[in-house]
């Protein structure tokens, strides 16, 4: 019963359909990628879970609880987002401050530590810090607090690449130590590859799939030759996409591979099989 | 309840710091200009000041207004409900609205002993002779009343925009007005007319027997202030985060 569930999720704007007819299940003590192309409905999805906004049909439940103004889930779940949702006039220090009085489950003590490896100065208030640092300071928030279920929507916007190694380091060391789940939503696909355990991939306001990445990493593959030989080769087998130069072309192809001599075969990466994906789903 | 309490602590914190702001650069603005006077001219006889208390409702006014959309957000992002907001936000202009009815009655006591010619609004309208205590009711609930008032119109703009509520504005009270003068001058006969002022001067205490009744505008407003917070709560339910 330890889950997320999300039942028959519809967002409906003036003329747009964020979101249509969402199921999908986001299970206890795993890291999940959420991923998905500009305006997919990522955040859409992730605003409805965490309150802000009202699906226009369907339910979301936490742990069996419904997930809608329902005080009972304060201390199960935390949403990390892009949106500057803070009172911009107070001081880091007070914010987290207030963080720890609204929340029992927040780590004061480990909030100044994680902001001191990031060289987040405390004393300074919101709204002067740049976006990069303003997004640290929701990252750590955010990694401060021992809840069953957080979720980072962009986490790395901003951040240089030594910070976000250090986010991906502080993160994986928070899993090992706590059950807990993560939801990440990113671009940056092969950042969070080897971080990420399940993917649920959304498209135009449809789940694509949801599979662990494992899986479906094993279960795609690419093939590369002449492209008459690839033609050849693809000829009944479910392709994903083909790329193509001079006379030489790539095909990504769902499935397992069959031994041709002529042609080359590799594993495909996840953010060429999101592509791909995606492309298709497009097309 | 331990969360709610947390909440509340917050908007007190964050809100009550400018009231004592508000005050101290009201008196101090008071201060200099009795300064001024008594530097200028020698004396303080011609110095004079009243109804101070029409600084705090605007004060209150605005305050109840402008913190809203960040106060909403970052409640939100702390996963409140908005119930627990509307109850957050609620007592605090309760109490910001007790605090300053208090203040400014006290004030006016004080500066009408001290000068013996100050008024508040209170007692502009009713008189020098109604209990203190009756005085700072009603203040107390002009003030509620006021950012109940201020919040819901906040509320709306947020719901429907701010070009449209101000096209909403415009053409109300444009039809209001109009609708009014026609009636009151073509359409009801003057009996009619007598009765709806004479009900009007009794809803803010002006009795047919030239007598003061304090407790019908208290009524007034405090109904008016429920009506307006329920339908607050109403509108607060549905707020999303815009993005």
């Amino acid at each position: 019963m330890n889950r997320i569930q999300i039942s028959n999720i519809s967002k409906q704007y003036k003329d747009i359909k964020a979101l249509d007819h969402i199921y999908c299940t986001f299970e206890s003590g795993r890291i999940y990628g959420l991923l998905g192309r500009n305006g997919a409905g990522k955040s859409t999805l992730i605003n409805i879970i965490a309150n802000r906004i009202f699906a226009s049909e369907g339910e979301i439940t936490i742990d069996g609880l419904p997930s809608v103004e329902n005080m009972a889930i304060h201390e199960k779940i935390y949403c990390m987002s892009e949106a500057d949702l803070y009172d911009s006039n107070l001081k880091v220090k007070d914010l987290f401050k207030w963080t720890s009085r609204f929340y029992d489950h927040f780590d004061l003590d480990q909030a100044f530590e994680i902001a001191a490896r990031f060289h987040l100065d405390v004393n300074k208030r919101f709204k002067s810090l740049s976006k990069g640092y303003q997004s640290i300071f929701k990252l750590t928030i955010a990694l401060s607090l021992d809840l069953p279920y957080i979720i980072f929507d962009e986490p790395v916007l901003g951040l240089d690449a030594n910070h976000r190694e250090l986010f991906y380091s502080l993160l994986l060391k928070n899993y090992e130590q706590r059950e807990c789940t993560y939801i990440i939503a990113t671009h940056l696909i092969e950042e969070v590859a080897h971080l990420i355990e399940d993917v649920v991939l959304i498209d135009q306001g449809k789940i694509l799939l949801q599979d662990s990445v494992e899986h479906l990493l094993q279960n795609a593959y690419c093939v590369s030759g002449f492209a008459s030989e690839v033609d050849q080769y693809c000829l009944g087998k479910e392709v994903l996409g083909q790329d193509t130069l001079g006379g030489m072309k790539i095909a990504y192809i769902k499935g397992q591979p069959q031994a041709s001599e002529k042609l080359q075969f590799s594993p495909i990466n996840l953010q060429k099989l999101f592509v791909k994906l995606t492309e298709r789903s497009a097309a | 309840m331990k969360k709610l309490q947390a909440l509340i602590r917050y908007e007190f914190e964050t809100t009550f710091k400018y009231i004592f702001l508000f005050y101290a650069i009201c008196y101090s603005v008071i201060a200099l200009v009795y300064l001024l006077i008594l530097i200028l001219q020698g004396h303080f006889e011609d110095a004079g000041t009243s109804c101070l208390d029409m600084n705090s409702l605007v004060f209150l006014s605005i305050i109840s207004s402008v913190g809203f959309t960040e106060d909403f957000r970052m409640h939100i992002q702390n996963g409140f409900t908005r119930k627990y907001i509307f109850i957050g936000t609620t007592s605090l202009f309760a109490a910001m609205a007790l605090t300053m009815s208090l203040i400014d009655t006290l004030v006016a006591n004080l500066m009408q002993y001290l000068t013996g010619n100050y008024h508040s609004v209170f007692t502009s309208l009713y008189g020098n002779a109604q209990p203190w205590i009756l005085s700072w009711l009603w203040l107390f609930v002009l003030y509620l009343c006021a950012c109940c008032l201020c919040y819901f119109i906040t509320l709306v703009i947020n719901r429907i925009g701010g070009r449209l509520f101000l096209i909403i504005s415009l053409g109300g009270a444009l039809f209001i007005s109009l609708s009014l003068s026609v009636l009151f001058r073509l359409v009801l006969p003057a009996a009619m007319i007598e009765n709806i002022i004479r009900i009007l001067e009794m809803l803010f205490g002006f009795m047919t027997n030239g007598g003061i009744q304090v407790f019908y505008p208290i009524l007034l407003f405090s109904s008016l202030s429920t009506i307006i917070m329920l339908s607050n709560y109403h509108l607060i339910k549905r707020m999303e985060i815009k993005r």
